[in-house]
């Protein structure tokens, strides 16, 4: 009795599409009827990393068979995790690209990893997808950009420690990217680009990595719709950097350590939610008039003096957070420098105090104390305390038997 | 305000009364909100026992989709339980059932969540032989035939 076969061919097929590619291939020896429905599959992925020699010739081989006889009309997706070995050579990867673009990709996500060569595996007829909505390339992947480029379609582009053929490639990219929304890019620390020019007026979400003493030239970013920033540049060259206001931001991750910061804190004043590590104090004369929560990392020796400008420059501040960003490490003692006047919004919306990895000492003690003392709308104040020489019984005394302002808050020492 | 209730037929004339949250979920359904109160709305295709599964399932799912849609992990959590038990107690034939009705009255989530069991079945099993059996399969390949696409497709039989 074949009770699965009640249901039509197209509804098997969608049933294959919650399987891993491989089962729903082996599903074709079931019986007849089974034998082409995996061909109708939208979705492909092909994933060699742990395989033997053996395993990857054969799945090289059912790859150039099957592929140019794929039924379904779109392929809408086709993943490739694959290593540059002796059958998966750039020129074969690169084919297995350009068939996938000629049956319209929708959606293409490659890596390929290998030792640091780059991989020439982007087939020319990728750079005028007329469909490609989602771009995403891993390690080492060469980036030649042609001099005819057009991705009427694209919407998120993610490259992740790319190769670019030359200085430019990815500004005249982005160039031809009308409709992108989303844009990752990580650099590749042996890359040999040195100016970093983004200009996307579509776009609504930007991620941009800069490794550790990266020599970078220079850095232009002209976004007016972003909603979505997070820039991270280790390098702490000083170099200019031009980013134009994004009065649309609502979300920003700020992490440098270059000096040249005037033009990008001008950028980000609209920002809603902050969570920022600067090298240096940024200058006077800035207002966040719509940031509502603050999270300030405290690794740096100017944390003290940032987090009293950034209070005065944050007139409706509802939540702070002090904190350590991933992989920013704190070995200092913050002296505390308190401000002459009580800055605003202590006295009107900060309303959520949180502290994690406090140890207690003299500086982090006072200023602990400041924001107890001062925030007088303060409803919660949660301290997490890290392990250190002072005894946390004694950190609890000093913090809960302090004057507070606000008669309502709530106190959590951990 | 009180609510609107309509009243589902099934092909077997089984009668489900529900509310506009329930009709909601399902895109095939939704527009008889404008004209159908108060009426019987036959569903030709639905026998009564899956058509009384597929409401269960709407009526689980008002709770969580109808509200916020920031509805905390938790609840998250606690519906994708009830999902699993809903799904995992049926047989087969009544998932295969499913998926035909979920998919006439275009409900994604039970859509999918069917699916994903026949997948899972098939999944689960160790060998070609078990999955004919366990989805009721009769193979039409002579030996040779069946040799001819094992050669073929050889790298999805490692």
């Amino acid at each position: 009795m074949d009770k699965v076969s009640r249901l039509p061919d197209e509804l098997l097929v969608k049933v294959l599409t919650f399987l891993p590619t491989k089962e729903a291939v082996s599903t074709s020896i079931l019986s007849k009827r089974w034998e082409h429905l995996w061909m109708w599959l939208p979705k492909l992925e092909y994933d060699d990393q742990h395989y033997s020699e053996s395993e990857r010739k054969r799945l090289r081989c059912f790859i150039v068979r099957s592929l140019p006889l794929h039924k379904a009309h779109v392929i809408e997706s086709l993943r490739l995790k694959l290593s540059n070995s002796h059958y998966f050579k750039p020129q074969v990867i690169k084919w297995i690209v350009a068939t996938a673009v000629s049956r319209n990709v929708l959606e293409l996500d490659i890596s390929c990893s290998s030792y640091p060569e780059k991989l020439n595996i982007l087939p020319s007829n990728l750079y005028t997808s007329k469909s490609l909505v989602i771009l995403k390339l891993g390690d080492w992947i060469l980036l030649d950009v042609p001099p005819m480029v057009s991705l009427p379609s694209l919407k998120t582009l993610q490259l992740q420690e790319v190769a670019y053929s030359s200085e430019g490639s990815l500004q005249r990219l982005l160039f031809n990217c009308p409709v992108l929304e989303e844009l990752k890019v990580d650099i590749w620390k042996y890359d040999n680009t040195r100016k970093f020019t983004i200009i996307v007026p579509s776009l609504l979400s930007l991620s941009l990595f800069i490794p550790f003493d990266y020599g970078i030239d220079g850095l232009v970013i002209k976004t007016p719709s972003l909603k979505y920033f997070k820039l991270r540049v280790h390098s702490s060259s000083s170099h200019y950097c031009l980013v134009e206001h994004m009065p649309n931001l609502i979300e920003a991750y700020i992490d440098v350590e270059f000096p040249n910061i005037k033009s990008l804190i001008e950028s980000i004043t609209s920002v809603k939610r902050l969570e920022i590590c600067l090298e240096v104090l940024y200058e006077e004369g800035i207002v966040f008039s719509q940031l509502e929560h603050l999270k300030l990392c405290r690794c740096k020796d100017c944390t003290s003096n940032l987090l009293v400008r950034l209070l005065k420059d944050s007139p409706n501040l509802r939540v702070l957070d002090l904190y350590e960003m991933i992989d920013h490490y704190y070995c200092g003692i913050i002296p505390w420098n308190p401000p002459s006047t009580v800055p605003a919004c202590m006295l009107s919306s900060l309303q959520i105090f949180n502290w994690s990895a406090y140890s207690g000492v003299p500086g982090e003690r006072d200023l602990a104390i400041y924001m107890l003392k001062n925030a007088s709308h303060l409803k919660t104040a949660t301290i997490w305390s890290d392990e250190c020489d002072i005894p946390e019984l004694e950190m609890l005394k000093e913090l809960a038997f302090s004057s507070r302002a606000s008669t309502t808050c709530e106190f959590m020492f951990d | 305000m009180t609510k609107e209730m309509f009243t589902l037929k099934s092909s077997d004339g089984f009668l489900f009364v529900v509310d506009e949250a329930v009709v909601h979920q399902s895109v095939t359904l939704s527009p008889m909100v404008q004209d159908c109160a108060g009426r019987e709305y036959p569903i030709n295709n639905v026998t009564g026992k899956i058509l009384n599964l597929v409401v269960e399932y709407c009526k689980n799912h008002v709770v969580v989709d109808g509200g916020d849609s920031s509805s905390s992990s938790s609840s998250g959590d606690a519906l994708k339980k009830w999902d699993d038990e809903f799904i995992t107690q049926m047989d087969l034939s009544t998932v295969y059932d499913l998926i035909m009705a979920a998919n006439y009255l275009i409900i994604k989530g039970l859509f999918d969540l069917a699916c994903q069991r026949v997948a899972d079945e098939i999944a689960a099993c160790k060998d070609h032989e078990e999955i004919r059996a366990t989805l009721g399969i009769v193979s039409d390949y002579t030996a040779e035939e069946e040799a001819e696409v094992l050669k073929e497709n050889e790298w999805a039989f490692d």
